[in-house]
């Protein structure tokens, strides 16, 4: 490495950011909690949308008997996107709070 | 820490270990941000690409195939999300067109106080394959051959990389 090349490199070496840095570590799970939620909530949504349009064609093919059945579905479906989404961040918001 | 080490973190990591993932994240997020930066010129992007850098090696760790090192598996990826990014952004080229204009109307540029400055700026009018392999082989001080691995490219391309960046800078630094 000659004088020009060690030149570049102490121009390039003080951009480096601190050797431990906690907040980026932070930003990353942040990052990557919120993106783990929203593929939950997709999938919940496209759960429970697929439920709705299914409800809808029991109930145009069977008429008012279905009712019930429907609300009782429809129930399931919230608890089920419930379960989803909300359970599994439970804990970290629980530790978060220090409830733990 | 050496590459056994990594390898190990990593596939712990694959079996879903987060704090093994946090030791491969605090081990290497300095170069790997100190790399980004240089490349894109900006530490608020760069460090935005390094994130999700980690997020795919996080998603990837199970599929690593081991026959590079974590590290240089680490830059492959940074690459490929910087590059995604720079399509992206679109503003980068504007301003390397710019920035290209701007040396062809008033040639080498005056030498500021600030010798790093003036060497980080006359980087930005690099091509983005020159100015990695700089950063990785002068900054990051991987062999041609990492650099190589990391950036997808032959080892004789990424030696040219080197060569003409190198006399691109001496050139618009006025330092022929």
């Amino acid at each position: 490495m000659d004088d020009f090349d060690a030149r570049i490199a102490a121009a390039l070496d003080s951009r480096s950011p601190p050797e431990r840095d906690p907040l980026f570590r932070l930003d990353y799970l942040r990052r990557r909690e919120e993106r783990a939620f929203r593929a939950r909530l997709l999938w919940a949504t496209a759960l429970f949308l697929g439920l709705a349009l299914a409800l809808s064609v029991c109930h145009a093919l069977f008429g008012s008997d279905a009712l019930e059945i429907t609300v009782i579905l429809v129930c399931g479906a919230g608890a089920a996107l419930f379960g989803l989404v909300v359970i599994p961040v439970m804990p970290s918001i629980l530790a978060r709070l220090r409830f733990r | 820490m050496t590459d056994e080490d990594d390898r190990i973190r990593l596939a712990r990591t694959g079996e879903g270990s987060e704090s093994a993932f946090n030791q491969l994240l605090d081990e290497h997020q300095a170069a790997l941000r100190s790399f980004l930066r240089n490349l894109l010129g900006n530490d608020a992007d760069a460090d935005d690409v390094a994130q999700e850098t980690f997020l795919a090696a996080w998603t990837m760790a199970r599929s690593f195939a081991g026959h590079a090192a974590v590290r240089t598996w680490l830059f492959a990826i940074a690459w490929r999300q910087a590059k995604m990014a720079q399509r992206g952004w679109g503003r980068q080229r504007r301003r390397d067109r710019a920035y290209a204009e701007f040396r062809e109307t008033h040639g080498p540029l005056e030498p500021p106080p600030d010798d790093g400055a003036a060497i980080r700026e006359a980087l930005a009018g690099l091509p983005l394959d020159q100015r990695a392999a700089i950063v990785l082989c002068l900054g990051c001080g991987m062999t041609h051959t990492e650099a190589a691995e990391s950036l997808g490219a032959p080892v004789g391309t990424i030696k040219s990389h080197i060569a003409r960046g190198r006399a691109r800078l001496q050139e618009a630094l006025g330092d022929d």
